[in-house]
């Protein structure tokens, strides 16, 4: 195996092992205890953070929420690229096709519409809930790997590999599964620059009453209360904030890594 | 020619130059309110925040005041000589903001309209209200068809005010007209403003110094809150959100004072009580620091209250009855441990609350999951038994003890308000005895009933806070959640 | 034409999703406006009001002819007509977004034009690729936090009459915008510099002016141009992110009323008419791309 789809298949890893990792360490520092004599504690070295309206350590509670909110995104990056994997293959191999042009009338609809209006109208008929959240998260956002998934397909139908493979016979399903792994690769590293904008549908999300039930931390909610009593509690907007920049700074990073081509 | 031009001016300057010294300084109070009001007819509204100016522009046959004891309002005295029939003697030498002279007609109108299919609050009188009736030439009798003596208890709230017998002929009454006897009258109304200019020909005297009132709707909290530092608005209800940023803030503490009055609600975990067993209830009842609660929060604009009437307003003994170990033995006898799921809405900080109440409950080692939904969702899951646990509140219209009891807990209330499903005969027998004069006795002893086999958990009676500059004086709330405005003084 | 027809395809999906969606779903809307303590008949009264008892295919087609008429259905929760309060919204937020994005053109404009006439200045551009990282709405909020906490008593709230107001949350929404505008059009032009076409025309000796507008920017536009569009999809959720925030009286408040208070004919209206906006504008430029390019003219 290449050294680059090593280190896709690293990052990989480190995006659904991290999430787990950090809502651990976040579980062994106790998001959940109340300390009502705690209240609005500013940042000190007992609470690094300081402490929230319920007296609860605000350290714990973001490390907490953004290995949550982080894990949503992942598990919705992955029905996202199974999607747009299976649906950009079909596109890609029937070209003006029927199946294409219905794939790309779909696309068109998500591309254009903001989906923030499209996933809060679906979840809003379903009570908050982790799993129907990521699910929906995942169902509308295939459009765009799709089409890049399309544009490899279209790529490597048209290579002499293929070309081989078709000139001795092989039939055109038993071609498409073999061009699976070969497309893969491509597509997964774009994806990764889409895992940014989930991380932040999700919080959009949170503020507008979707994600995990209370008193699970989630980075969405934990800002939103930050921001409202940012003036009596700096802390509770600065912290979260500053977690959520950092990782979608070092999501950014890691992807530009793996798509760096030399040359 | 010069000359006649210099007198001509002169003379026309001579209006303006009197008119400045005739001009009133008029004093306005504006009322920065959440909502937008959706009708000013007593009979069409569903809300509170209704009310809150219902109030100011009618009068109902009686009145809470600020001590919430009845007073007289349209009604100069009432007797009664056997719980049946009441006669109320109407006040004469009052008018209508239209100058049309009140009259028992009107009183009656109002009465039959409150009882008519398209009112609102026909619930409150229709089990017990016989006929309505006119003795000339002053007497409003109203006839029940069982005696209860607690009757005059019903008709204090706003909703009971009494509108004159022609608005009937006025097809925009309450949308854009409002016509009653009270001390402001209705001048301008738009979607998020209402001007009202004090009635001089009130029928009691005030000694307030308001001359106009203006209710201006804001729908944000933070943004209500940087009006009334700005001065453009006078007065605001203290939200629960903005509680920690105005009880801490020193600058709204030097200019700003925060008034509270007790009101008529409590707010309580209900329980389905044929899904968790009686040990374990009254194990809850006793696990739940109410002091705990409202400190952190209601942030102390709230009284801990452990039976089911509002705290502080009736000569109710509070008793605390937290007590953790009571409640540890209580746990050990119940038999049933189901899985408990506690349902809470986003009104009033329940998330805080469920949060506190799953930390309290989980040290008599009773683990409890959240699950919040919005309001009418959670109403919706009560009401079809898909809640075992919810966390839910009463605004209470009656202003006595016995008819929310009864309400709460009779067998006949099934399923609303009876929304714990009670149904206890000895309980019920208790209750219909309230009926009987003096029933003081019997209150305590239900009130240990319902502490022995919980069908709820009272937590505490909220306050009605406002927030004013400190020059605005004799501002109170009565127990129906109603400012009193006619009183105020600006100075 | 063909184009068209296109677009009223997509709109016509968008509304049998939204139909698909709140009218299929097992809560009863009757019960959801008149709350829960209403007695059962008057709930099937409202029902039949509604026209809720009619099959499902007559109720998609009663809405569908209702929405020609702009008829939308009336709030649950201020029992108004839904069209007007939606659109009202609607046109302060999107004042918001074009003076945002307005703003981005200018600055990214005038730090182009500077470049290109003191090219000393280039590296400065380049910096504007970290704007680009951090998704928007996260940049907006950590500048509007930072503000109202230093400064507590500048008001971020904006009002629609008083246009004033609308300046600072526009500077803040145009961050990310602004960036992302930059550095295109300064890739975009650095690489119409190094055609050929541009350097004989410098070697001509036509004047600086002439050749950063004419040239430059000409072959600038288009990519310039689908950024913008795009950028006014992703402006659009922080501009509703920043509303929530700060209470300005645009579509996010609405949009979270009506999912918190279920009142789906709101949120059906909030819906449609957006993507309909969207799917407008993206028509409008996909016409003015080949105008401009004729290179594009081909399908």
């Amino acid at each position: 195996m290449t050294k680059q789809k090593l280190k896709i298949l690293i990052a990989i890893l480190i995006l659904y092992i991290l999430p787990h990792l950090l809502i651990k360490i976040g579980n062994a520092l106790d998001p959940f205890s109340i300390d009502i004599n705690a209240q609005y504690q500013p940042p000190s070295i007992k609470y690094p953070f300081g402490t929230d309206y319920l007296g609860r350590n605000l350290l714990s509670r973001v490390i907490y929420a953004t290995g949550l909110s982080m894990k949503i995104s992942t598990l919705a990056l992955s029905i996202s690229i199974s999607i747009s994997l299976i649906l950009g293959s079909l596109a890609g191999f029937f070209p003006n096709k029927l199946p294409d042009k219905i794939i790309s009338w779909l696309s068109s609809i998500l591309i254009t519409t903001p989906l923030i209006l499209l996933i809060s109208a679906t979840l809003s008929i379903f009570e908050p809930n982790i799993e129907i959240t990521y699910i929906t998260v995942g169902l509308f956002t295939w459009a765009v790997p799709a089409r890049l998934v399309k544009a490899e397909v279209l790529q490597v139908k048209n290579s002499t590999f293929i070309l081989a493979e078709k000139a001795l016979g092989f039939k055109n399903h038993q071609i498409l599964l073999k061009m699976i792994p070969l497309t893969i690769f491509p597509a997964l590293t774009s994806s990764l620059f889409t895992l940014p904008e989930l991380i932040s549908l999700e919080v959009g999300l949170s503020f507008l009453g979707f994600g995990s039930q209370p008193p699970t931390p989630s980075l969405g909610k934990l800002i939103l209360t930050g921001i409202m009593e940012a003036n009596i509690a700096w802390w509770e907007a600065l912290f979260p904030i500053s977690a959520l920049a950092l990782l979608i700074i070092l999501i950014y990073i890691l992807a530009r890594k793996l798509t760096f081509k030399p040359g | 020619m010069r000359k006649l031009s210099i007198l001509v001016i002169l003379i026309a300057f001579i209006p303006f130059a009197s008119c400045k010294k005739a001009e009133k300084i008029e004093t306005q109070l504006i009322y920065g309110i959440e909502n937008e009001i959706t009708t000013l007819d007593p009979i069409k509204t569903r809300h509170i925040y209704d009310l809150q100016v219902i109030a100011q522009i009618y009068d109902g046959l009686v009145k809470l005041n600020e001590n919430n004891q009845i007073t007289p309002s349209l009604a100069q005295s009432w007797t009664t000589t056997d719980f049946k029939t009441w006669k109320f003697k109407i006040r004469s030498d009052v008018y209508f903001h239209d100058n049309t002279p009140l009259k028992p007609s009107d009183v009656l109108y109002s009465f039959k309209r409150i009882l008519s299919p398209e009112s609102n609050s026909a619930w409150i009188l229709s089990d017990i209200v016989k006929d309505f009736k006119i003795i000339p030439p002053d007497t409003f009798v109203i006839e029940l068809n069982k005696p209860e003596p607690f009757f005059i208890h019903r008709i204090t709230s706003p909703l009971f005010s009494i509108v004159p017998e022609n608005s009937k002929n006025i097809p925009n009454f309450g949308s854009e007209i409002a016509i009653g006897t009270g001390p402001f009258k209705l001048l301008k109304k738009t979607e998020t403003e209402i001007t009202l200019t004090k009635n001089e020909k009130y029928w009691k005297k005030t000694n307030g110094n308001v001359s106009i009132v203006k209710f201006i709707t804001i729908k944000n909290d933070q943004i209500r809150l940087s009006e009334l530092k700005g001065g453009k608005i006078s007065l605001m209800t203290v939200p629960l959100t903005l509680a920690p940023v105005i009880t801490k803030s020193p600058e709204l503490q030097e200019k700003f004072q925060i008034s509270s009055f007790p009101t008529f609600n409590i707010h309580f975990i209900g329980f389905n009580t044929s899904k968790l067993d009686q040990h374990l209830r009254k194990a809850i009842n006793l696990a739940i620091n109410r002091t705990e609660i409202s400190k952190i929060a209601t942030f102390n604009l709230a009284i801990p209250n452990s039976t089911p009437l509002p705290a502080q307003i009736w000569n109710i003994k509070e008793n605390d009855i937290f007590n953790p170990n009571e409640a540890i033995k209580e746990l050990k006898l119940s038999k049933s441990t189901p899985k408990l799921e506690l349902l809470i809405h986003d009104k009033y900080n329940s998330q805080a609350i469920g949060e506190l109440i799953q930390n309290q409950l989980k040290k008599i080692n009773l683990n409890i999951t959240l699950k919040q939904t919005d309001f009418n969702t959670a109403i919706d899951y009560i009401l079809k038994d898909k809640a075992d646990l919810y966390l839910m509140f009463f605004e209470f219209v009656f202003s006595s003890p016995e008819p929310i009891l009864f309400n709460l807990f009779h067998s006949s209330k099934i399923p609303v308000p009876n929304f714990w499903k009670l149904k206890d005969k000895q309980m019920d027998k208790l209750l219909e005895d309230l009926n009987k004069p003096n029933p003081e006795n019997l209150i305590p002893k239900i009130i240990d009933k319902i502490n022995s086999n919980p069908p709820l958990v009272t937590l505490f009676t909220l306050k009605s806070s406002i927030i004013h500059p400190k020059n605005i004086k004799n501002i109170y709330i009565n127990a129906h959640n109603i400012p009193l405005l006619e009183e105020v003084k600006i100075q | 034409m063909r184009k068209i027809l296109y677009s009223l395809s997509l709109i016509i999906a968008i509304f049998t999703f939204t139909f698909v969606l709140f009218n299929l779903i097992p809560a009863n809307p009757a019960r959801i406006i008149l709350g829960p303590s209403a007695p059962e008949d008057a709930v099937k009264k409202l029902e039949k009001e509604l026209g809720l008892d009619k099959p499902k295919h007559i109720q998609f087609l009663n809405e569908f002819f209702n929405l020609l008429k702009l008829n939308f259905g009336n709030s649950t929760i201020s029992k108004k007509p839904v069209g007007k309060q939606v659109l009202d919204r609607l046109k302060n937020s999107f004042k918001l977004i074009f003076f945002t994005l307005s703003i981005a053109i200018a600055i990214s404009y005038t730090l182009n034009l500077i470049a290109f006439f003191y090219p000393k200045l280039n590296p400065v551009i380049n910096l504007t690729q970290f704007g680009v990282i951090l998704p928007t709405f996260v940049s907006s909020i950590a500048i509007a936090t930072l503000i109202s906490i230093l400064f507590p008593n500048i008001s971020l709230r904006y009002e629609p009459q008083n246009i004033q107001t609308l300046i600072l949350p526009a500077l803040i929404l145009s961050f990310y915008p602004t960036a992302v505008l930059t550095h295109i059009l300064h890739n975009k032009i650095n690489e119409a510099i190094n055609s050929d076409y541009f350097k004989s025309s410098c070697a001509l000796g036509f004047p600086k002016n002439y050749l950063f507008h004419k040239i430059a920017l000409k072959s600038a536009l288009v990519s310039f141009l689908s950024a913008w569009v795009n950028l006014l999809g992703i402006a659009f959720f922080s501009t509703i992110t920043i509303e929530i925030i700060f209470t300005i009286p645009g579509i996010g408040p609405l949009l979270v009323e009506s999912i918190t208070q279920k009142d789906f004919p709101t949120l059906k209206a909030i819906v449609l008419l957006n993507a309909t906006f969207f799917i407008i504008i993206n028509t409008i430029a996909d016409f003015i791309y080949p105008k401009i390019d004729p290179k594009l003219k081909h399908d």
